[in-house]
């Protein structure tokens, strides 16, 4: 008897990897079910709900389809979906559309590895015109759309509605400046008590380089890279001055909190907003769901603040793309295409934005019911909307084209930490200057760039 | 009189530092755990002690993830790994214990050199040969890679070493073969080694996380950490509470397989072979 029972535990183990096998396959089978369509791979890094969100696009286009069906995937977090698709290129593997975020935009363009929406637009005379041109814009090259934008979200500034209204504090304008964003906050703080603080500004790069571009200011040369490859970079302008002195204006007087930087610094001020310990703060429009779903209190949304005196140029967009690789055949790529077609219809998009929170894209989806619907229930859910409308594409808000840009955003964030903690403004900007140059111009020699 | 009082102070004093450190360690836990209980806007808020307790998230991740198949992967791939691993390992340091060849300690000691490589240093050509072997997106690019590992061929090397020569000697002298002495007779001896290897391996494959993360592209061959993440949004709502409840029936399987170590550590250090 002791015998056997020495076998039990190793007997349970195999038996259960015979029935997992057994299991597993049964399951690959059935999502391999053969139709004749012509498979169109998709990799996409829409994690939780939005996967959930995603899949429902898919199914959409699928079921609208006799000839084509694209299978989605999920390949984790973006910067390490790029990796993935640079190194499965050309293998069996790889996919025949991808979806890959704003910064990569100049790393995708120069791999070479894919072929520009552009070639499909012009053989099927596709009318981009509705679609945002801000959003067009940024993964535009020499005139040529190089990727179609897809998930897109503005930088966008949220504030208490209920707690200005509590205290008779009169909400900011619309388009606020600098000035009319730390009117509110001091208020704020001040007729709560000091219980609750008045604003943050979370330290993260994307939000120094839209105040840059709200304020038409380029960083990179070459037009932001969009005429040519990037060599030179120039944090230390009057412009983010001006954004970093504002700041710490609001640190000097106190009503200003720092949650620090990275993605615990992000899940941290919204838990602070929500239970009012801050008032004001600058975040994804795309963050909209979590700070509507089963907020008490009135949500306010203003578009990103803009120097004083200066009007808004307007922000650019955030989010990802999607993109077509050329190792594929080319009935695959048109499949590719016309998934992207699909993706960009104005119901399609207006779903899209009521599910997940990033902006619909189409203009006409302004029109559709679904978007009227969410708008009559939650009148600022439309403000997000209104400022990528109003933007007009020009170099200094349509992104920055420029290898490198993760490296170039953290010390963008080491920079404004610096200030944060009560450093030197300018010399915390020459510094970033230079490491951002230094590390621009090896890139640069490494790929052998001019 | 006087000594004793001075002992009981002395161990409720001992105690009080135990149970500080207990709480230190435990408290992320299980804070974890109660959180998988509450709905997502009390976390989000920051707000745990609410009393909104329920199933919901549990019921969520089974319902609305694949955290099942996810599951069954990571299974496959941690137990083929772990026999694996005992197997290959344990015959390999049999080799170098029990065999007399040439360059015995030359072949360890290279052996012992790849111990001081990084696994995230090898990560570029271990990828090309997977995908030159076209084994992308497959269980066998997560199990072939680590079929056997150094570090525990030096583990059960050292343990076997303390084998009693005696025990070679006479098994020599009943005319078994090496196979029947590795079998019969090494194994159940470094029992505890061998557990605790395995033990080891299993919870290394349960919780390896960058090189599928690099290896597979779907849903079928996706491990269970990989799909944690999978699980969080980059830019919108997330879905905490339920996140949180993933993370928690994920820490059973290794707790499990902790206990299982644990019993047949106690029984190991009981029978002692040797007297």
């Amino acid at each position: 008897m002791a015998k056997y029972k020495k076998l039990t535990l190793p007997l349970i183990l195999i038996l259960g990897i015979v029935l997992v096998a057994i299991f597993g396959k049964a399951i690959s089978a059935k999502s391999a079910t053969n139709d004749n369509r012509t498979e169109v791979v998709f990799w996409h890094e829409m994690g939780g709900p939005s996967e959930q969100a995603l899949e429902k696009v898919v199914d959409g286009f699928n079921k609208s389809q006799i000839k084509y069906k694209v299978v989605p995937k999920y390949q984790g977090s973006y910067d390490e979906a790029i990796q993935k698709i640079l190194q499965t290129h050309n293998t069996s593997t790889s996919p025949a559309v991808f979806q890959a975020f704003d910064i990569s935009t100049a790393q995708m363009l120069h791999s070479g590895y894919t072929t520009p929406v552009q070639d499909f637009i012009d053989e099927d005379h596709y009318d981009v015109s509705k679609i945002s041109s801000v959003a067009r814009a940024f993964y535009a090259n020499d005139g040529k759309q190089q990727a179609m934008p897809f998930n897109t979200s503005q930088p966008v500034l949220y504030y208490n509605a209920s707690l200005l209204k509590k205290y008779g504090i009169t909400p900011p304008p619309v388009s606020p400046s600098y000035s009319d964003i730390t009117r509110v906050a001091k208020e704020l703080y001040e007729k709560s008590g000091h219980k609750t603080k008045g604003m943050t500004v979370q330290v993260y790069g994307w939000f120094m380089e839209q105040a840059l571009a709200n304020a038409n200011r380029q960083i990179a040369n070459n037009n932001d890279g969009h005429t040519g490859n990037p060599t030179k970079v120039n944090i230390d302008n009057p412009d983010t001055v001006e954004f970093l002195k504002w700041i710490k204006e609001n640190i000097k007087a106190d009503d200003f909190i720092d949650y620090g930087s990275g993605a615990s610094a992000g899940a941290n001020q919204t838990a602070g907003f929500l239970s009012d310990k801050v008032g004001i703060f600058i975040q994804s429009s795309a963050s909209i769901g979590q700070l509507s779903k089963n907020n008490k209190n009135e949500l306010g949304i203003t578009y990103f603040p803009h120097p004083d005196g200066k009007k808004a140029n307007g922000v650019a967009i955030g989010g990802a793309a999607l993109w077509i690789s050329n190792d594929k055949p080319k009935n695959v790529q048109r499949g590719a295409f016309e998934f992207i077609k699909y993706t960009l219809k104005p119901e399609v998009q207006a779903e899209w934005q009521k599910a997940t929170g990033y902006l619909a894209l189409n203009k006409d989806s302004q029109k559709t019911s679904t978007l009227k619907d969410l708008y009559a229930k939650n009148p600022a859910s439309k403000v997000p909307g209104e400022q990528l409308a109003n933007a007009k594409a020009n170099f200094a808000n349509s992104g920055i084209l420029m290898e490198g840009m993760q490296l170039a955003r953290q010390l963008e964030e080491v920079a404004m930490e610096t200030v944060y903690n009560g450093g030197d403004i300018n010399s915390a900007l020459k510094t970033a200057d230079r490491s951002i140059n230094e590390n621009l111009t090896q890139l640069n020699k490494a790929n052998g760039y001019k | 009189m006087e000594l004793d009082e001075r002992a009981v102070l002395k161990r409720v004093f001992n105690y009080m530092i135990l149970i500080l450190l207990a709480v230190v360690i435990l408290a992320p836990f299980f804070i974890g755990i109660w959180t998988s209980f509450l709905p997502t806007m009390d976390i989000a808020k920051g707000n745990l002690f609410g009393t909104n307790v329920s199933l919901d998230n549990y019921v969520a991740a089974f319902t609305r993830t694949p955290i099942l198949r996810y599951l069954a992967n990571t299974v496959v791939i941690a137990t083929i790994t772990m026999f694996a691993q005992l197997l290959f390992c344990s015959m390999s340091a049999y080799a170098f214990v029990f065999l007399k060849f040439r360059f015995r300690k030359t072949f360890f000691t290279l052996l012992l050199i790849t111990m001081m490589l990084p696994f995230e240093a090898e990560i570029i050509p271990n990828f090309a040969t997977v995908k030159q072997m076209g084994l992308l997106d497959n269980y066998a690019a997560l199990i072939i890679p680590f079929l056997t590992s150094a570090f525990g061929t030096f583990m059960l090397r050292q343990s076997f070493l303390q084998t009693p020569a005696e025990l070679k000697e006479a098994s020599d002298i009943e005319g078994l073969n090496h196979f029947q002495f590795y079998w019969h007779i090494v194994l159940p001896y470094n029992k505890i080694s061998m557990i605790t290897l395995g033990a080891y391996s299993f919870l290394g494959a349960w919780n390896q996380y960058l090189w599928p993360m690099l290896t597979t592209f779907s849903n079928n061959s996706r491990v269970i950490q990989n799909g944690l993440k999978q699980l969080q949004s980059e830019e919108t709502f997330n879905d905490w509470g339920m996140i949180q409840a993933s993370a928690a029936i994920i820490v059973i399987p290794t707790i499990i397989v902790l206990f299982i170590g644990q019993h047949y550590f106690k029984s190991g250090m009981n029978e002692g072979a040797v007297k």
